[in-house]
């Protein structure tokens, strides 16, 4: 089992000592956020959370997730990073592979891309990307960012995007896996269909069934003996036992919440280091990674 | 006068020893430049080059601006980037203020918004967003992502762009410098109204012309007093003396308004391929023989 960090919504000047500070507890990897703007007023519901609402103010960072990899990925040696989760078709997809390209070049291939569709309507229409179809629009973005990655020339024509040969670099390596996040019937078939499954916020009894749901998708899909990543947040810290289930499910990484309870938004990196460390001594030092 | 180095069609893999040696020995900062993809078929005139095609291969090594400043900042303590130039209107002022913002953070502050509106048609239409009135779109977009780096809630109404109690954080302690890159009179006059200009290859008379002409836009807008940055992006071509520490043909620039020099990449200075080690040496020898003698 990995144990990864999320490192959502902490104060800047805390974001390299604590990301070197959980490489050394022997965390495999942080996860990020992603959201260009917040607005005052938000119609749309969030749906990860029992009131719709997000748990974040206005003065809450948000840095971009490539961006910010660019700097961590270059305090840190082992460390792994993925957003937790980036939406790609608030994007066009250049602008994407650009971003996660270099992120990958210059992280030595640290990262993994953990994608949604997106929620907030409000957000497409600032920047001018159709929210209807977004589903639809992410996997063919998906795939026209796969196209470029490769570095070479390439075209593509289809119903969102259509362009003639064109050629982007620096290209990654190694192809970096991608995980969905969501647990609608089509999230999971675009899981199911990619490197990985990305749940939020569960409880141990709810997210059994979803992986069930995944492995029997690919199954069918033929997908089975390839690689696959499910990674959770859990509502409530495991428990050993409940460790041992959730692997035999078939979850790969367990993300710790962000650091914000019950020390609060604003809490001191001594606060967040004696937590961490209590953490990895329960949970990380125990497993033997 | 300070010294930039460029860091365009450079490897990859030297590029973060190569800011930490420009550090080292005196450079001001690093620039980078900005392209998504290179079309096989390019239509459209490339405007700094005499036969109109562009001075790159589509297989060559651009990396993203933010993602490699950040990576950068991180290694270094001093330095200072600037893309040049970043084409702000292929993309919406929400990105560009959220990933400007996110460098500027992290860098702690040494980050300049090198823009310019772009030239190549083909590369607006791969991201989908329009190629003519990019002009005022660029005006637009300059005011719109100055209003998100302030921090707060920010409404806006405008030809492209309108909305309410939108903002982004963090936002920069400090407003970020924005200096524009173009060589018509539209883009001279869109440099006047901010931070800097950014040329490329000139005489010291042509540049005489261009400063004259900033100088007296500035003034009719009442900027006189505000600091201004007139960078040219120049290496002389002939062979100076080997001893010379007199910096050489910059002098001559600098005495007509001259305030920073981007320093082209090694390959458009007939030195594409050489080693890390030999560009640590022409690094050393360039601040030896310019930035020392020039360093104000």
């Amino acid at each position: 089992m990995q144990f990864w960090q999320a490192i959502a919504r902490t104060q800047v000047d805390q974001l390299v000592p604590i990301a070197q500070l959980v490489e050394k507890l022997g965390f495999s990897g942080v996860t990020m956020s992603d959201h260009i703007v917040r607005l005052q007023k938000i119609a749309s519901r969030y749906p990860y959370s029992a009131t719709g609402e997000m748990a974040a103010d206005e003065s809450t960072p948000y840095l971009d997730p490539w961006v910010l990899v660019g700097a961590l990925s270059r305090a840190t040696k082992t460390l792994r990073f993925m957003p937790y989760v980036y939406i790609p078709a608030l994007r066009d997809p250049f602008s994407v592979a650009k971003s996660i390209s270099t992120a990958a070049v210059v992280s030595n291939d640290r990262i993994l891309i953990g994608i949604g569709v997106g929620w907030m309507a409000e957000e497409f229409a600032l920047v001018e990307r159709m929210f209807e179809k977004r589903g639809r629009r992410t996997d063919e973005l998906l795939a026209v960012m796969r196209k470029l990655m490769t570095g070479e020339m390439v075209e593509h024509h289809g119903e969102f995007y259509d362009f003639p040969p064109v050629q982007m670099a620096p290209a990654p390596r190694l192809s970096p896996p991608i995980l969905v996040g969501g647990h609608s019937p089509l999230a999971l078939r675009r899981a199911a269909a990619s490197e990985g499954w990305l749940g939020v916020n569960y409880d141990l009894e709810a997210v059994l069934p979803i992986l069930h749901t995944l492995r029997d998708l690919r199954r069918a899909s033929g997908r089975e003996e390839l690689p696959f990543d499910a990674a959770i947040a859990l509502n409530t810290p495991p428990e050993p036992e409940e460790l041992v289930r959730l692997e035999e499910a078939g979850v790969t990484m367990i993300v710790n919440p962000p650091l914000l309870c019950p020390t609060g938004e604003m809490s001191s990196f001594s606060e967040k280091r004696d937590r961490l460390e209590a953490y990895a001594a329960r949970y990380i030092a125990s497993s033997g990674a | 006068m300070q010294f930039w180095q460029s860091l365009a069609l450079t490897e990859m893999d030297e590029l973060i020893e190569l800011a930490k040696i420009a550090e080292e020995v005196g450079f001001a900062g690093i620039t980078i430049s900005d392209h998504l993809a290179t079309p096989r078929v390019i239509r459209t005139r490339y405007p700094y080059t005499e036969d109109g095609k562009p001075m790159w291969e589509a297989d060559d090594d651009f990396p993203d601006t933010w993602v490699l400043i950040a990576a950068l900042a991180q290694e270094t303590t001093r330095i200072r980037f600037m893309p040049f130039v970043y084409v702000l209107p292929m993309r919406d002022p929400f990105s560009v203020a959220k990933l400007l913002s996110s460098a500027a953070v992290l860098s702690g502050d040494r980050v300049v918004l090198g823009a310019g509106t772009g030239w190549m048609e083909e590369e607006f239409a791969l991201v989908q967003r329009e190629f003519s009135r990019r002009g005022r779109r660029t005006d637009e977009m300059i005011e719109v992502i100055g209003k998100l780096l302030c921090g707060g809630p920010v409404d806006h109404e405008g030809e492209f762009y309108s909305f309410e109690g939108v903002h982004i954080a963090p936002s920069p302690s400090r407003p970020v410098e924005i200096r524009i890159g173009g060589l018509n009179r539209a883009a001279l006059r869109r440099a006047a109204r901010h931070d800097g200009w950014l040329g490329l290859n000139h005489t010291p008379d042509e540049i005489r012309e261009i400063v004259t002409f900033l100088d007296d836009e500035r003034k009719s807008l009442g900027r006189s007093d505000r600091n201004f940055d007139v960078m040219i992006a120049y290496y002389p071509a002939a062979p100076e003396s080997p001893n010379a520490r007199d910096g050489g043909e910059y002098v001559q620039f600098r005495d007509v308004g001259v305030d920073s020099v981007n320093v082209p990449p090694w390959r458009y200075r007939g030195l594409g391929g050489v080693s890390l080690d030999e560009k640590r040496r022409s690094l050393e020898d360039f601040a030896e023989r310019y930035i020392l003698p020039l360093s104000n």
